[in-house]
């Protein structure tokens, strides 16, 4: 009895010792830092980022951006516009299958779309696809979307983490796609504890050849700046994201560190509520943008970036500089102010988003710059819930400090300004009418026409103070190479992700 | 003998009278608790379909996923739903994830549970010698130590002694995970941190006790019987000493699971705090409620329990607690 327990052992060791040769051999999964939980892991259900930096791993989408943003084929392998704008075919690539074995085809894009456009769904997103008017699968391998009007940030959205495409047959069923994703990505979807970590596996179908390389990712939710640089600098995590400016000179120092940067395209700003009394006339708003010095606050409030001088970001195709319109001139504003009747008395509500660090701070050095002019703000801190809905929505401030995300098409951003509607309630018809107006337009040099009428109403009219897009900054450990994040989305993207 | 049985039975019933007395009052607490949590859900500004929503949704969007999560329907619509199926013990879905309220709880409930043991029972095994041997040596170099360090104790914020204990004992000398583990040694630390300041208050509470019972004059009868000071002090000052000791141990395992909201944020922890942090953030207001429910629930009943367990300790509590 003892003998065979001693040979079992023995057989046992030689099997885990081959096995730990072969987890060598394969690696480990990579071990990345997630700065929270995210709200759900159904694509169709959030706008939230952490959602998409997990999922962009476990799905794919019709088309998707490449490094320099252009949309470039994935699941659909090519596709074109008619000649009116009104139908667009996608042909799909073939061979690719789910993580359930199911084989990729029109079926399931048409399911996919029909459930995010599906106002049972109550997706965040549905308005975003309100051009489509019917979707055809004239054979497996062919969709065709008919649209009641051309619309040019359509094939964005198909780029966009919420397109992404689910089986039809477990939407058929009711799946419970909130809280075990199934896609054709490169990584299947393993097992989520909450607020702990998420684990995906590689998918060794996934279309791409090659791809992915490590063996799987284990995004562990990391809520204290102590244990992501001390997890970091230990090696427990390879690769961590939102590290704060501060802790990246102590990272740097380590030899086991990279530290790379990459301009986001972000859009800074200190919005103006437009409604209020003081700050309703123009020359008080030029005076609030001359009163700033861009790149002081982009430097000490977060980690450096490019000044800009309208609502678009420099890496923007349809991007115009404006940065010299109302240059960094305190003494005029002072004049400006004075000439204008500008009551000094008047301290302006600053409300600041108290859960976001950076702008708190930029929102501190803002309120300095404002004093040396004779303006006088009071700070609110706010959570973010009461942000959005009484800030945000319900427009109650004077001023406020956010950034604005990056889109993959321009009319994302610009959707709803020059109303009422926007929370800086600015109106600007002429401005409202040319945003409408670029949604239908189909050529690049067209379109570029009308928004750059619109970037220069947003400049001249100044509705925020444009501070600029910040420098951010990733650090993984120095094996870990192959890393990409998607431009204007700001998503991980692990598919060529290398661990040595 | 037989006067003894009665005794004993008048005693018993003293004790469940009492008990019963403290359940109804229990439960008066928890419906009382219930209102609030609603209301107080609800003053906060925030919409929970906005917090999902985002700063890109259209108002079109945001409408239909008010709808969809109800919070569309007046407030005492919305009320009366929830107050229908607390009083079956049903605590709804949560908003965002859909999921049932009760079985998020359940899957982050034992992990704070554990937590809040080791926190207590931590307090408990230091506060108790600590109080007494100061009590016992009260002005002495060893009185004065302890009163130092519970000082420290009491004045380290929980979140920035759990940050000195990973850095010290994850990181300098690594014998404690820095991240991942939901074993127990991952849970040593946490517990430190957690249970520091209640450890120093304990040990103030039991010297405070143990200086009264010690000048009390069965004590002094007890030394004049022939027994030291310190056979006095651990064989009958100790046991009189203890029901308010009890009391606020009790105490202070209700007030463990709010501690715990940070000192998990710090220890990555999934736990019942983190989930009702973020219940918070996002308004999922029927979380959030049932989150306040439980809490309410766990600090009733351990403040019952203490009570319990110091009535049963102290011949004649019964009449006096009552």
């Amino acid at each position: 009895m003892r003998n065979r327990n001693g040979r079992w052992a023995l057989a046992m060791a030689a099997a885990l010792a081959l096995a730990g040769v072969a987890a060598s051999a394969e690696g480990k999964a990579l071990a990345i830092a997630l700065s929270g939980n995210p709200d759900t892991l159904d694509p169709q259900k959030t706008t939230g980022t952490l959602t998409f930096q997990v999922l962009k791993s476990v799905y794919d989408t019709l088309v998707e951006p490449d490094k320099q943003a252009k949309l470039v084929p994935a699941l659909a392998e090519s596709w074109k516009a008619s000649a009116d704008g009104l139908s667009w075919t996608f042909k799909l690539r073939k061979g690719v299958s789910f993580h359930n074995g199911d084989a990729f085809s029109s079926k399931d894009v048409k399911a996919t779309l029909d459930r995010i456009r599906d106002p049972a769904t109550a997706s965040p997103s549905t308005s975003e696809y309100a051009a489509i008017a019917g979707i055809e699968t004239p054979d497996d391998y062919t969709v065709v979307l008919r649209l009641t009007k051309p619309s040019a940030p359509l094939l964005s959205t198909l780029a966009s983490g919420w397109s992404a495409i689910l089986p039809k047959s477990l939407i058929d069923s009711g799946w419970d796609f909130a809280s075990k994703p199934v896609g054709t990505g490169p990584f299947a979807f393993k097992a989520w504890t909450r607020d702990h970590s998420i684990d995906l596996a590689r998918n060794p179908k996934y279309w791409i050849k090659g791809s992915p390389k490590v063996p799987g990712l284990s995004f562990d939710i990391v809520t204290e700046r102590a244990v992501l640089v001390q997890g970091l600098l230990a090696g427990t995590f390879d690769f961590g994201d939102e590290v704060e400016s501060a802790d990246l000179a102590l990272l740097a120092k380590s030899p086991d560190i990279k530290v790379a940067k990459y301009a986001s395209s972000l859009v800074l700003v200190l919005s103006i509520n437009t409604s209020r009394p003081a700050l309703k006339d123009l020359r008080v708003r030029q005076a609030l943008t001359r009163a700033i010095d861009k790149q002081k606050i982009l430097d000490s409030g977060y980690a450096g970036g490019t000044p800009i001088g309208t609502f678009d970001d420099p890496q923007d195709p349809y991007y115009k500089d404006f940065t010299g319109l109302y240059p960094y001139d305190p003494a005029r504003a002072r004049k400006e102010l004075e000439v204008a009747g500008y009551d000094f008395d008047t301290v302006l509500d600053l409300a600041l988003p108290q859960n976001y660090p950076p702008h708190v701070k930029a929102g501190q050095v803002y309120q300095s710059y404002l004093e040396a002019v004779g303006i006088k703000t009071k700070i609110r801190l706010v959570d973010w819930s009461t942000w959005i809905s009484d800030v945000y929505t319900n427009a109650n401030f004077d001023l406020t400090v956010i950034g604005h995300t990056g889109k993959l098409d321009p009319d994302g951003r610009l959707d709803g300004y020059g109303t009422q509607a926007r929370y800086v309630r600015w109106e600007n018809p002429k401005v409202a009418a040319l945003i409408e107006q670029a949604r239908g337009v189909l050529d690049f040099s067209a379109r570029k026409k009308l928004y750059d009428q619109v970037e220069e109403a947003f400049a001249r009219e100044a509705p925020f103070v444009f501070l600029g897009a910040p420098t951010v900054a990733y650090v993984t450990r120095k094996d870990v190479t192959g890393f990409i994040k998607t431009p204007k989305l700001d998503t991980y993207d692990f598919r060529y992700t290398e661990k040595k | 003998m037989r006067r003894h049985d009665r005794a004993g039975a008048k005693r018993r019933r003293d004790l469940i009278a009492y008990a019963l007395g403290k359940a109804a009052r229990l439960a008066l607490t928890i419906a009382v608790v219930a209102v609030l949590a609603f209301a107080l859900a609800r003053v906060l500004p925030g919409d929970p379909a906005l917090t999902a929503a985002g700063l890109d949704a259209r108002p079109a969007d945001v409408e239909a996923m008010r709808r969809s999560m109800g919070t569309d329907r007046g407030l005492a619509t919305q009320f009366a739903e929830w107050a229908l199926g607390l009083a079956r013990l049903d605590l709804g879905a949560s908003l965002v994830s859909k999921e049932r309220v009760s079985r998020l709880i359940a899957q982050r409930f034992p992990l704070t549970l554990e937590l809040a043991l080791l926190a207590s029972a931590f307090a408990m095994l230091v506060g108790l010698p600590l109080g007494e041997a100061s009590a016992t040596r009260k002005g002495g170099a060893a009185d004065g130590a302890i009163a130092f360090l519970s000082r420290l104790a009491l004045s380290l914020p929980g979140f920035w002694l759990g940050i000195l204990l990973l850095l010290g004992f994850a990181v300098a000398i690594p014998i404690f995970p820095l991240f991942g583990g939901k074993d127990l040694r991952s849970l040593v630390l946490p517990a430190l941190a957690l249970g520091a300041s209640n450890a120093a208050m304990l040990t103030r509470q039991t010297r405070t006790a143990m200086l009264d019972e010690l000048s009390s004059e069965y004590v002094v009868a007890a030394r004049a019987k022939g027994l030291s000071r310190s056979q006095a002090a651990r064989r009958h000052a100790l046991r009189n000493a203890l029901p308010p000791v009890i009391n606020l141990a009790g105490l202070q395992f209700g007030a463990l699971f709010g501690g715990a909201v940070v000192v998990e944020q710090v220890f990555s922890l999934p736990g019942l705090g983190r989930l009702a942090l973020t219940a918070v953030a996002q308004r999922d207001f029927p979380l959030v409620q049932g989150c306040v429910v439980v809490f309410a629930v766990i600090a009733s009943c351990a403040s019952f329990l203490a009570d319990l367990a110091s009535a049963a300790a102290r011949p004649g509590i019964g009449r006096a607690a009552r």
